[in-house]
């Protein structure tokens, strides 16, 4: 459908790698500990063969690495003349169409964690509830310069209820 | 009070002077309550006549100075709402976000001879206080003037012209309002659960069974009743500046939605309602929490009254396309109730088998659209849009259509919100505020692949 948007193959942006590895360090730093922790629990009730429990969550874990790297790839974004197109899922696949016009607010938030990694989170709010327009990991400067952008261009577009 | 064309526009006014009286009955009520608690024991009339004499002079001295500071003053451009004895509070509301003005009258006010009038503005938070204001309390004939000054201001006409002229397009007659709410399964339904418990509990001997069932019942006759008496004597009518929605039998609620507020509409029927032909009508207002058009009427009724607020809409004509066929797999039974279509004006969809929906939302008041696959949809080569829309309980969903044409109707849904407010300022041309649309020169390069009328895929 790329050529139904009339989007060229350049001008969808992903996300910012950082993001990628942000959620793989959560992961790691959650799997590890949960790992020793099986580990432990099976050696004590099954002598040296419990040792193998501890491959349940390592698999978990990769498999939960490569959804990571999954999920961030399917995420795109593309600024068309008039409207915004995001893309983002794996197992539900969801395009969302936003016309400048209709945005309401352009919400940057970054928390403690992601401003170490430099990423922050852009969400769009129209006058409709149910629209749910989130990118998530951008670098701070591109997320700027897409609030700024965004905002510019509901203004020049806007349309009343 | 006076009548609002008399007056300079920057004068302030006051509530009514019985305002403190309505709103702390309540308060009254409590404390005379609790008084009478603690001196149950020992009644001593000089207890009462000292608690008396000390709270009925501090009560009436703050209710005084509460209504004294609360004042209004309508001008060209705003309404503002001064309140506060200590904290000062200046809300001013500018007219052309008006969504709807509404004059409503609980029960205690409408002994009074009372009114509140609410003005809703089309904030993100729905049924929030803070997105519009209200006015409680105003004589219902000042609340009739003031809404007549509001309307009329907002719309860009003349503040002195009165009340305007209306013209009833609907009524529900209370008799079809009781046959539809026995025609809804909800009461017998919960009649035939009752009965199940019961009979049990008379064989045996037991009442347990009556214990547990009376709150039931007591539930379903109040969801009934309060369906009654909210669409008791439920009237549409129409005027200059816009659609008078009113009904109510114990709370009188008369609200007036201005022209071209109309978000989303939605024509439902239950499955016994398909016997006489009767639907409900429920629109979405920005801000408005009050979503119910018509509690039931028959179908031809409704279309009509859609119709005319959809000027240039005619449902009949819009081609309503089914999903492919092998969409019957995930919706086997539903699949024949499917159905999504639009003309240059409106996107429209129906579902549902039992509960048969009819979605309309005008291509203006679409805010966002997605496209969503769901895995099995992936596998069937489906997916669903969504047309997001301001307020109320309607939602836009072209269930299983094929991929292709579904992220067809979304880009061709994008071009029209693009070109709408070219196109179609049917509605909206009273409005003197919106910045002129946009005359930038685009390409169109999507107008010759989304005609309006898409197919299926091809």
């Amino acid at each position: 459908m790329p050529d139904l948007w009339r989007v060229p193959p350049q001008a969808w942006r992903g996300l910012s790698p950082q993001l990628r590895r942000l959620r793989r360090l959560l992961l790691a730093a959650g799997a590890l500990p949960a790992a020793a922790l099986a580990a432990l629990v099976g050696s004590t009730f099954l002598g040296p063969p419990g040792l193998l429990v501890a491959f349940a969550p390592l698999g978990a874990a990769v498999w939960a690495w490569h959804a990571i790297g999954r999920a961030w790839d399917a995420w795109r974004y593309a600024e068309r003349d008039d409207d915004l197109l995001v893309q983002h899922g794996v197992l539900v696949r969801r395009l969302a169409v936003v016309p400048y016009g209709r945005m309401q607010l352009v919400d940057v938030t970054a928390g403690p964690l992601a401003r170490r990694f430099g990423v922050a989170q852009v969400r769009l709010h129209t006058a409709a509830a149910t629209t749910d327009v989130v990118i998530p990991g951008l670098a701070p400067d591109e997320a700027a310069r897409l609030r700024d952008a965004l905002a510019e261009r509901g203004r020049d577009r806007a349309v009343g209820l | 009070m006076t009548s609002a064309g008399s007056e300079p526009a920057d004068e302030y006014h006051h509530l009514h002077p019985l305002t403190p009286l309505l709103r702390g009955w309540l308060l009254v009520g409590a404390v005379a309550a609790s008084v009478l608690r603690n001196f149950v024991e020992e009644i001593s009339a000089r207890g009462v006549l000292i608690t008396l004499l000390l709270l009925l002079p501090t009560a009436s001295a703050y209710g005084y100075c509460a209504w004294r500071f609360t004042r209004y003053r309508v001008n060209a451009e705003s309404i503002r709402l001064e309140t506060g004895l200590l904290f000062k509070r200046f809300r001013d509301v500018r007219l052309d976000r008006i969504q709807a003005v509404e004059i409503a009258q609980p029960l205690l006010a409408r002994a009074a001879g009372l009114a509140v009038l609410r003005l809703d503005l089309g904030g993100a938070h729905d049924g929030d206080e803070e997105s519009g204001t209200s006015l409680s309390y105003l004589s219902l004939e000042r609340a009739r003037t003031l809404r007549a000054e509001l309307l009329a201001r907002a719309a860009g006409v003349a503040p002195d012209i009165g009340e305007a002229p209306e013209r009833p397009l609907t009524v529900v007659p209370p008799g079809r309002l009781a046959a539809s709410i026995a025609l809804s399964p909800a009461p017998w339904l919960a009649l035939a659960a009752a009965f199940v418990l019961i009979t049990p509990a008379l064989l045996t001997g037991t009442f347990a069974g009556f214990v547990a069932v009376t709150p039931a019942l007591v539930g379903v006759w109040r969801t009934s009743f309060r369906r009654f008496a909210s669409g008791y004597h439920f009237t549409v009518s129409e005027s200059p500046d816009g659609l008078r929605v009113r009904g109510g039998l114990l709370n009188r609620a008369h609200h007036t939605v201005p022209h071209g507020r109309v978000q989303a509409i939605r024509l439902r029927s239950s499955p016994l309602w398909r016997w006489p032909g009767w639907v409900e009508v429920q629109i979405n207002v920005a801000g408005e929490a009050r979503s119910m058009l018509l509690p039931v009427a028959p179908r031809a009724q409704a279309v009509a009254l859609i119709e005319r607020l959809l000027p240039k809409v005619d449902l009949g004509a819009v081609a309503m396309l089914p999903p492919p066929g092998r969409a019957r797999l995930l919706a086997p039974l539903r699949w024949h109730h499917i159905r999504c279509g639009a003309d240059d004006q409106v996107f429209v969809t129906q579902s549902g088998r039992l509960w048969q929906r009819t979605e309309i939302v005008p291509h203006l008041k679409v805010q966002s659209i997605q496209v969503v696959q769901q895995p099995l949809h992936r596998v069937l080569r489906l997916a669903d849009v969504h047309l997001d829309c301001t307020g109320g309980p309607v939602r836009i969903r072209a269930g299983l259509r094929d991929v292709q044409e579904a992220y067809r109707i979304a880009a061709g849904q994008a071009e029209r919100s693009r070109l709408g407010p070219h196109a179609t300022l049917t509605a909206r041309t009273d409005r003197s505020d919106d910045p002129p649309p946009a005359q930038t020169e685009y390409d169109s390069p999507l107008a010759a692949v989304c005609a309006p009328e898409y197919g299926p895929a091809g």
